[in-house]
C-alpha cells in the first residue's frame, strides 16, 4: 500500500505542483483557469445499461443516463423502457420497470440457447446487446476472512472443474450491527392533545423491545468498486480473490459484520470491459498520471448507429453466499456526538428546549423530577442506522 | 596576425619585384598602388557622402572591378567626389590621398581597400601571361622553390590566401599524370578549429567533397591550374588557387563570417542544393543565439522546435516530436556521446550550455547509415573547439542562470580546451516569493559542466575528449527531492591512413539517473532510484575510392546495462518495503556501409545499409504468457530463468537508407528518399510530458522493437542568388510496435512492465513549406507545416481497443503549425529578433460525461485524444546590443532583452478533472499566462 501511495505521490503531483511553481515566480497570477469544454454530450445522455441475463432467476437492469458533468444530480434513472430478453429462437421474456430505473423480470429458468437484451426507450430509440451464449456461474466454495494487522480481509474462493469460466466478476451486499454509545431507558412522552403546540410533556421507561429500538440498529452497504478476477493463466479454474477489506477501527467490525457476496461469471469481452471501466474510473488521480481510454460494451442503438450506449450485458447464473463475522475484541466503537451529560427537570419549557435533539437515559433522582439527558446522536442509534432487523440476523 | 603576414608577403614581393625588374609592371613603384597591367577602364563617378559601401558598389558598376574591404575598418569612411573619365587608380587615389587608408589592384581586376598595410597583389600573375612569359617564369621559380622548402619538412601547406597560388605535389611529375588528389583539413583561421561540412569544388573538373567531422577533406582534380571554391555556413565564400603536379597535402585556414563584409554579396554554398540528402537542418550557434527564448538563455531544443516538422506537446514538455515520432524517438548525440535526458527542470531549459557548442545538424529523413537505434531523428549537437592560439572565454548572466567558459592551448596550434560551466541561482528567487505563494521551502538547482579536449598527435592522428555532466536537483516545496543526473565521457581517434582512406574510432561512456528520495518523515523516507550505462565503441572509415564513390562504413557496438528501479527505505526508522527489480543488459551492434554516388553533376545517390543486431542477456527472470491471449497478469503462465551471459531474446534486421538528387537547373533540385529504422529501448511514459519519474526499458521476450520507416520527396529551390532558399517536403512514415500504454498502467516499479504496454501501429505523414534567408539584414526563416500523426490498436487478441480499433491522433499531433523567425540586423551593433509561433492545439482526451456504474459515479471519457486544447499562439521578441568591436580591448560584451509571450496569451498546457463536492470539475493549466520579460548580459574575453 505504501508503495504505491508514494510512487502515485511522486508521479502525480510533481508536474502540477511546478507548473503552479512557475506561475508564481513568473507571473503572480493564478495559471489554473476553469475548463470548460464545448462537448456534443447529448441533452439526454447516453443510455446506461448495468446488469446481466440471468439463466435461473431475476434479471435485474438498471437502466440510467449518462449527464453532462456540471449537472448536479447524482442518478438520472431511464423511466418508461420496454425491456426484453429475446432468445436466439425469438422467445421474449418480459423485464419490468420496477422503481427508480429498475426492471426486473420474473424468476426464470431460461433453456441453453443465446440471449440478448432489447430495449426500447421511451424517446422511441431501440438498443440491443449482443446475442452471446450463457455461461453457467460456478459456485461460491467459501467466502473466507482473516485477521491482519490493520483488519479484516475478505477473500471469495471459486473453482469450476469443467475450466470453462476463467473470469469472474463479483459484487457483494453488507450489513452489520451498530448499538448506540450509551443505552436510553427513557423516552418522551408526546402530548396526544391536538390544537397546542406544546409537543412533549414528560418522560418514561422504555420497555426492553423499545429500548432496543433505538439501542440496536442495522447499517447497510454495498460494494462500489468493480471487483474482478481472473484464471485464465492457471492450469486448473481455481480463484481466490480479496474483495473487501476492514479496517479496525471501523464500525462494521463493532457487532456483527454480515458479507453477502454474489459471483457471476463473464465472458473475455465482459472481462475488459469491467477491467477498462476499472482502469479509467478507480484508479485516475490526475491527467498526469494515466490516459484515460473511452468506455464501450456490447450495447449499440440499432435505430440510430450514431447514438452511444454504455454497458456490458453478460448471459450468467448467479451464486450467492453470506457470511458472518464476530468482532474478536469487545469494540469500543463511538458515534461521534456531544458527550455531555445535562441534568434537567421536567418542566415543559425545559423539555421544549432540548427535545428532541437530546434523549433522556434515565431518572436523576429517585423522585423522578429531574432525569440525564444527552445528546440524541449518542443515544439513538437510528441517527446512524437502520431499526429494522434483517430477517437473517441472528439472535 | 594579419597584418605580419602582410609585412612579410610583402618582404618577399619585394625581392621578386627587384628579380624581375624587367617587367612591364612597375608604371608606378608608388607606396600607395600596384597599377594593373591591362588597360584602365574609364569611370565617371559621381558621389557626396558615400558610406564605403556605396562607394565600392558604385565601382563595380563597371563591371570591371570587384571590390574587397572590412566593412569594420571602413564604417566611418564618407566619400565625396565627382570625377569624369578617369581610370580607377586615379579616383582610388583621389579618395584616399591624406588618409591612412590604402588599395591594391590586381590582375583580375580585383580591389583591396584596406588601412595602414597594403595587400600585394603580384602573387596573381598568370604563367600563361603572353607578355613576357620568360620573366614570370622566374616569378614563380621563386615562389615555387619557397613552397619547395616548406614542403622539405614534409608539412602541409596552410592556405590562407585566396590569391595566392598555392602549388602541390612533386613538380618533377609535372603535369603528366591528368588527375591528383589532394587532402587536408579545413580549419578556423581566427582559432584553428577544424571546420566541418565545408563544401570544397573545383572550378575546372566539378567535382566536389565535403570536409568529414574531423574537418579533413579530399578531392581528386585535373592537374595543372585550378581553383578550389570553398564554401560553408558561417563563412563566406572563398576560394584558394592551386596549381597541381601530384598527390598532395594543403591545409585550408579561412575566417569566420562573424562581421561579414554585408555589401559583399555572399553567395553562400548552395548545400542544401547540392547534398544528396534530404531533411537535414542545420543550425548555426549565431542562429540559436538570436531566438529570443524565455528567460533569454539560448536553447538549441527550443530552436529546434521553430524548423518545420519538430514539435512538442507544452512549454514545459522536456523533449520534441520529429514527424509524428515520439520523444524518446530521437538520438541526441553531444559529439559521440548519447544524452538520454537533455533538459534542465523537467524540461525548461536544455542542458547544453550555448557557448560550447558550434552547430547543431537535425535529421529528420535521410538518417546516414552510421547513425541507428531510433525511430525518428538524429540530433547531432556538435562542440567546437577550443582556441588553439590563445587564451580567452565566455560568461553570461541571466535572470535564472550563468555561464562561465575558459579555453586556450594545452600545445599552441596543436591542442586546445575549452571548461565550461553553468548553474542556476533560482533557489534565491524562490526566496523572494511571498509567503502565500507556499514556496518558501523550494529548492530548485542544477548545474551542467563540460570539458572538451582536442589534440593533434601529428597530421594523420587527432584525439578528441569530451566530458559532459549534468545534474539537477528540486524539491519544489515538497518533501520530495527530484534528482536526476546525465554524466558521459567519450573519446575519439581520428587517423587518416591515406589520402583516399580515413577513419574515427570512438568509444566512451553514457549514464543517466535519477532518485528521487523523501526524507521528511522518517517512517516513510525512500529512495526511489533508476540507473541506464551504455559502454560504446564506434568505428567509421570514409573512403574515398573514386571521384564518383565515397564509401562510409564501420561498425556500433553498445552495451547497455539498466537498473530499471529499485524503492529501498532511506534510514533505520523506515518501514518502506525495499523493492528492487532485477538488472537488465543487452548489446546492440550493427554494421554499416554506404555509398555516397556521383552520376553526374546533376544526378547523386546516396546508398546506405545498416544492419542491426540486439541480444538481450540475462541473467533474468523472463514470465511467458499464454499464447494467443493478451499480456495482462492473469494470462501469465510461468517463467523462464536464464544464467549471466545467456541470451533471452535476439532481434535483427536491415536497415535500408536511400536517398536520390536530380538538379533540375542550377537552383532548382529534387530529391526522394527512403528511410528505415529499428529502435530496441524505449522510454516508458504514459504521461504526456517527460515526467522525473519515466523509465527506460529494454526490448525483451515480450516487449519487440519498434520499426519505422519513412518515404519523403522534396523540391528544393533557391532564388536570388541562393539568399533565399525555399524548399517543400512531403513525407509519410509508419511506425510498427510503438508502445503506447493501457488505461490505469504502473510503468514504476512493475516487475511485468509487458502486461501494462500495449503495442500500436501508427502513421504519420505530413507537408513541410519551408523559406529561409540565411543571411543579410534580414535573416531568418518561416516554416509551415501540415502534419498528422495517427495510431491504431485494433488487434482483440492484445486487450480492449482503443477508440473502437480506428486511427486516433498522438498526444503531440498538432495539424496546423507556422513558425517565424526573423532577425533584423539594424546595424552591425543592433539586431531584433521575433519568433512567432502558431499551432493547432494538442488532443487530449477528457470526460463528456458521468454515469452511476457498479455502485459508483465514473467518469465517461470520449474517444482518446479526441477533444483538442485551444491553439496555440505566441509571439516572443528580443533585442541584442553588441558592445564595440575594438579588436584590442579586453572584452567584448552584448546585451539581450526582451518579452517572451509579448501578447501575454495564456496558451493552456493542459486540462485535467477533478471531484470536487461530488462534481467533476474541469481545469486548464497555462505555463506562461502573461508575458515574461527577461535580460541577459554576455562576456567573452
Amino acid at each position: 500500500m505504501n508503495l504505491k501511495r508514494y510512487i502515485n505521490f511522486t508521479r502525480d503531483r510533481s508536474l502540477p505542483i511546478f507548473i503552479l511553481l512557475v506561475c508564481a515566480m513568473l507571473t503572480q497570477f493564478s495559471c489554473r483557469k476553469p475548463f470548460e469544454p464545448t462537448l456534443n454530450s447529448p441533452q439526454t445522455g447516453y443510455l446506461v445499461v448495468e446488469g446481466f441475463i440471468n439463466l435461473k432467476g431475476v434479471t435485474s437492469i438498471k437502466l440510467n443516463r449518462t449527464k453532462k458533468l456540471e449537472e448536479q444530480v447524482v442518478y438520472k434513472p431511464e423511466l418508461k423502457a420496454k425491456v426484453q430478453i429475446v432468445g436466439e429462437n425469438s422467445t421474449i421474456y418480459e423485464v419490468k420497470e420496477k422503481t427508480d430505473g429498475l426492471y426486473e423480470s420474473e424468476t426464470l429458468d431460461l433453456p441453453a440457447q443465446k440471449y440478448h437484451l432489447k430495449i426500447k426507450t421511451a424517446d422511441g430509440k431501440e438498443y440491443e446487446s449482443k446475442l452471446i451464449e450463457g455461461k453457467p456461474t460456478p459456485l461460491i466454495d467459501s467466502v473466507s476472512w482473516k485477521r491482519e494487522q490493520n483488519g479484516v480481509e475478505i477473500k471469495v474462493n471459486s473453482h469450476d472443474d469443467q475450466n470453462k469460466t476463467k473470469y469472474y466478476k463479483w459484487t457483494y451486499d453488507e450489513v452489520w450491527e451498530i448499538h448506540a454509545n450509551v443505552l436510553a431507558n427513557l423516552k418522551y412522552v408526546k402530548s396526544n392533545i391536538p390544537g397546542t403546540n406544546i409537543t412533549y410533556i414528560g418522560v418514561a421507561r422504555r420497555t426492553p423491545e423499545e429500548i432496543k429500538q433505538v439501542y440496536n440498529c442495522w447499517q447497510y452497504g454495498s460494494s462500489n468498486q468493480i471487483l474482478l478476477g481472473s484464471s485464465a493463466k492457471l492450469s486448473k479454474d481455481i480463484i481466490s480473490s480479496p474483495i473487501n477489506f476492514i479496517p479496525n477501527d471501523n464500525v462494521r467490525l463493532a457487532v456483527l459484520y454480515s458479507i453477502n457476496v454474489k459471483q457471476t461469471a463473464l465472458d473475455l469481452a465482459g472481462y475488459n470491459f469491467y477491467l477498462n471501466l476499472k482502469n479509467n474510473t478507480e484508479t485516475n488521480g490526475s491527467i498526469f498520471d494515466h490516459q484515460p481510454s473511452e468506455t464501450t460494451g456490447n450495447i449499440v442503438c440499432v435505430s440510430d448507429t450514431g447514438e452511444q450506449a454504455i454497458g456490458y450485458v453478460g448471459v450468467a447464473t448467479i451464486q450467492e453466499k453470506r457470511i458472518f463475522i464476530e468482532p474478536m475484541f469487545n469494540s469500543n466503537y463511538k458515534f461521534p456526538c456531544n458527550t455531555d451529560i445535562l441534568k434537567i427537570f421536567s418542566n415543559q419549557d425545559t423539555l421544549a428546549k432540548y427535545a428532541p435533539n437530546y434523549q433522556p437515559i434515565d431518572y436523576d433522582s429517585p423522585s423522578l423530577q429531574s432525569y440525564i439527558i444527552v445528546d440524541s446522536r449518542c443515544a439513538d442509534c437510528t441517527f446512524w442506522g437502520d431499526n429494522k432487523r434483517p430477517p437473517f440476523w441472528p439472535n | 596576425m594579419i597584418s605580419y603576414n602582410n609585412r612579410i608577403y610583402r618582404l618577399v614581393l619585394k625581392a621578386i619585384l627587384i628579380a624581375i625588374c624587367g617587367c612591364r609592371f612597375i608604371c608606378d613603384f608608388s607606396v600607395r598602388a600596384y597599377c594593373q597591367d591591362v588597360s584602365p577602364e574609364k569611370i565617371t563617378i559621381n558621389l557626396k557622402n558615400a558610406t564605403a559601401s556605396e562607394f565600392s558598389k558604385e565601382l563595380e558598376k563597371t563591371g570591371r572591378y570587384k571590390i574587397f574591404f572590412d566593412s569594420l575598418i571602413f564604417d566611418s569612411l564618407r566619400v565625396s567626389v565627382a570625377v569624369e573619365n578617369k581610370n580607377i587608380n586615379d579616383i582610388l587615389e583621389k579618395v584616399f590621398t591624406g588618409t591612412k587608408y590604402l588599395y591594391s589592384i590586381d590582375s583580375y581586376g580585383n580591389v583591396f581597400l584596406t588601412k595602414n598595410v597594403v595587400i600585394s597583389t603580384n602573387f596573381t600573375v598568370r604563367p600563361n601571361n603572353k607578355t613576357n612569359p620568360e620573366s614570370d617564369k622566374n616569378a614563380y621559380q621563386v615562389l615555387t622553390d619557397l613552397n619547395y622548402k616548406a614542403s622539405k619538412i614534409n608539412s602541409p601547406q596552410d592556405a590562407s590566401l585566396e590569391n595566392k597560388i598555392y602549388e602541390i605535389g612533386l613538380k618533377s611529375y609535372g603535369s603528366k599524370l591528368g588527375k591528383a588528389t589532394i587532402s587536408g583539413y579545413v580549419k578556423d583561421a581566427e582559432t584553428g578549429q577544424a571546420l566541418i561540412g565545408v563544401y570544397l569544388r573545383s572550378q575546372n573538373d566539378k567535382n566536389s567533397t565535403t570536409t568529414n567531422e574531423a574537418g579533413f577533406y579530399s578531392i581528386e582534380l585535373a592537374t595543372g591550374d585550378n581553383k578550389l571554391i570553398i564554401s560553408s555556413v558561417g563563412q563566406k565564400e572563398t576560394f584558394r588557387r592551386i596549381k597541381l603536379y601530384s598527390n598532395g597535402k594543403l591545409n585550408i585556414d579561412i575566417k569566420s563570417d562573424a562581421i561579414s563584409l554585408k555589401e559583399v554579396v555572399v553567395v553562400q554554398s548552395p548545400k542544401n542544393l547540392q547534398r544528396t540528402q534530404l531533411g537535414i537542418e542545420k543550425i548555426t550557434i549565431q542562429s540559436i543565439k538570436q531566438v529570443p527564448t524565455v528567460f533569454g538563455e539560448p536553447d538549441i531544443i527550443k530552436v529546434l522546435l521553430t524548423l518545420p516538422g519538430v514539435k512538442t506537446v507544452g512549454e514545459a514538455a522536456g523533449g520534441f516530436n520529429v514527424r509524428g515520432g515520439a520523444t524518446d524517438q530521437n538520438l541526441i548525440l553531444f559529439n559521440e556521446s548519447t544524452i538520454y535526458n537533455p533538459s534542465h527542470f523537467f524540461g525548461f531549459f536544455s542542458a547544453f550550455n550555448p557557448d560550447l557548442i558550434k552547430d547543431v545538424e537535425l535529421y529528420k529523413s535521410s538518417i546516414p547509415a552510421k547513425y541507428g537505434g531510433r525511430l525518428s531523428s538524429v540530433l547531432k549537437v556538435d562542440t567546437r573547439e577550443g582556441n588553439e592560439r590563445k587564451f580567452g572565454g565566455t560568461a553570461g548572466i541571466g535572470l535564472l542562470t550563468s555561464r562561465l567558459n575558459l579555453e586556450g592551448p594545452i600545445v599552441k596550434d596543436k591542442g586546445s580546451f575549452i571548461l565550461g560551466g553553468r548553474s542556476t541561482y533560482s533557489n534565491f528567487i524562490f526566496g523572494l516569493l511571498p509567503n502565500s505563494a507556499g514556496y518558501k521551502n523550494a529548492k530548485a538547482s542544477f548545474y551542467d559542466l563540460n570539458l572538451l579536449v582536442d589534440y593533434k598527435l601529428n597530421d594523420k592522428n587527432k584525439v578528441n575528449f569530451t566530458g559532459y555532466l549534468s545534474s539537477d536537483a528540486s524539491n519544489l516545496a515538497t518533501d520530495t527531492v527530484f534528482q536526476y543526473s546525465n554524466k558521459n565521457a567519450s573519446l575519439k581517434w581520428s587517423h587518416i591512413f591515406s589520402q583516399k582512406l580515413n577513419s574515427s574510432f570512438a568509444g566512451g561512456f553514457d549514464d543517466y539517473e535519477y532518485s528521487n528520495k523523501a526524507e521528511k518523515d522518517s517512517v516513510n523516507s525512500y529512495k526511489l532510484a533508476f540507473n541506464i550505462q551504455q559502454t560504446f565503441f564506434k568505428t567509421g572509415f570514409t573512403y574515398y575510392i573514386h571521384p564518383k564513390h565515397t564509401l562510409n562504413f564501420g561498425t556500433n557496438t553498445i552495451y547497455y546495462q539498466l537498473q530499471p528501479g529499485s524503492f529501498i527505505p532511506l534510514d533505520k526508522s523506515s518501514l518502506i518495503i525495499p523493492k528492487i527489480l532485477e538488472n537488465e543488459q543487452a548489446v546492440e551492434n550493427a554494421l554499416f556501409l554506404s555509398d555516397d554516388f556521383t552520376l553526374t553533376p546533376d544526378i547523386s545517390f546516396d546508398l546506405g545499409l545498416r544492419y542491426s543486431h540486439f541480444t538481450n542477456l540475462g541473467p533474468k527472470l523472463v514470465y511467458n504468457y499464454a499464447t494467443g491471449l493478451p499480456i495482462e497478469k492473469n494470462n501469465l503462465v510461468d517463467s523462464t530463468s536464464y544464467r549471466k551471459g545467456e541470451v533471452t531474446q535476439t532481434y535483427k534486421g536491415p536497415e535500408i537508407r536511400f536517398s536520390t538528387r536530380f538538379a533540375i537547373t542550377n537552383s532548382l533540385t529534387i530529391k526522394a528518399g527512403y528511410n528505415s529504422m529499428r529502435q530496441y529501448i524505449h522510454l516508458l511514459t504514459n504521461t504526456t510530458a517527460i515526467s522525473p519519474t519515466d523509465i527506460w526499458k529494454l526490448s525483451d521476450k515480450n516487449i519487440k522493437p519498434q520499426f519505422g520507416d519513412q518515404v519523403s520527396l522534396g523540391i528544393y529551390k533557391n532564388l536570388k542568388k541562393n539568399t533565399l532558399e525555399t524548399s517543400i517536403e512531403i513525407y509519410y512514415k509508419r511506425i510498427k510496435n510503438y508502445l503506447d500504454y493501457k488505461s490505469g498502467a504502473e510503468l514504476i516499479l512493475n516487475e511485468h512492465i509487458e502486461t501494462d504496454v500495449i503495442n500500436v501501429n501508427g502513421k504519420a505523414y505530413g507537408i513541410e513549406f519551408f523559406l529561409k534567408k540565411p543571411s543579410g539584414k534580414l535573416n531568418g526563416w518561416f516554416s509551415y507545416t501540415y502534419s498528422r500523426t495517427l495510431f491504431k490498436m485494433d488487434n482483440i487478441n492484445a486487450g480492449e481497443l482503443i477508440n473502437k480499433g480506428n486511427y486516433y491522433p498522438a498526444s503531440f499531433d498538432k495539424p496546423n503549425e507556422a513558425t517565424l523567425s526573423a532577425n533584423y540586423k539594424f546595424s552591425l551593433r543592433f539586431s531584433v529578433s521575433t519568433n512567432i509561433t502558431y499551432s493547432t492545439g494538442r488532443p487530449i482526451t477528457i470526460p463528456i460525461g458521468s454515469f452511476y456504474y457498479a455502485g459508483s459515479q465514473r467518469a465517461l471519457y470520449g474517444d482518446r485524444n479526441s477533444y483538442r486544447i485551444p491553439n496555440y499562439f505566441r509571439t516572443d521578441l528580443s533585442i541584442n546590443i553588441d558592445g564595440n568591436h575594438k579588436i584590442n580591448q579586453f572584452a567584448h560584451n552584448s546585451w539581450t532583452i526582451g518579452v517572451y509571450n509579448l501578447t501575454g496569451r495564456d496558451n493552456p498546457y493542459s486540462t485535467f478533472f477533478t471531484s470536487q463536492q461530488g462534481r467533476l470539475n474541469g481545469y486548464q493549466l497555462s505555463i506562461f499566462g502573461s508575458a515574461v520579460p527577461f535580460i541577459n548580459y554576455n562576456l567573452r574575453f
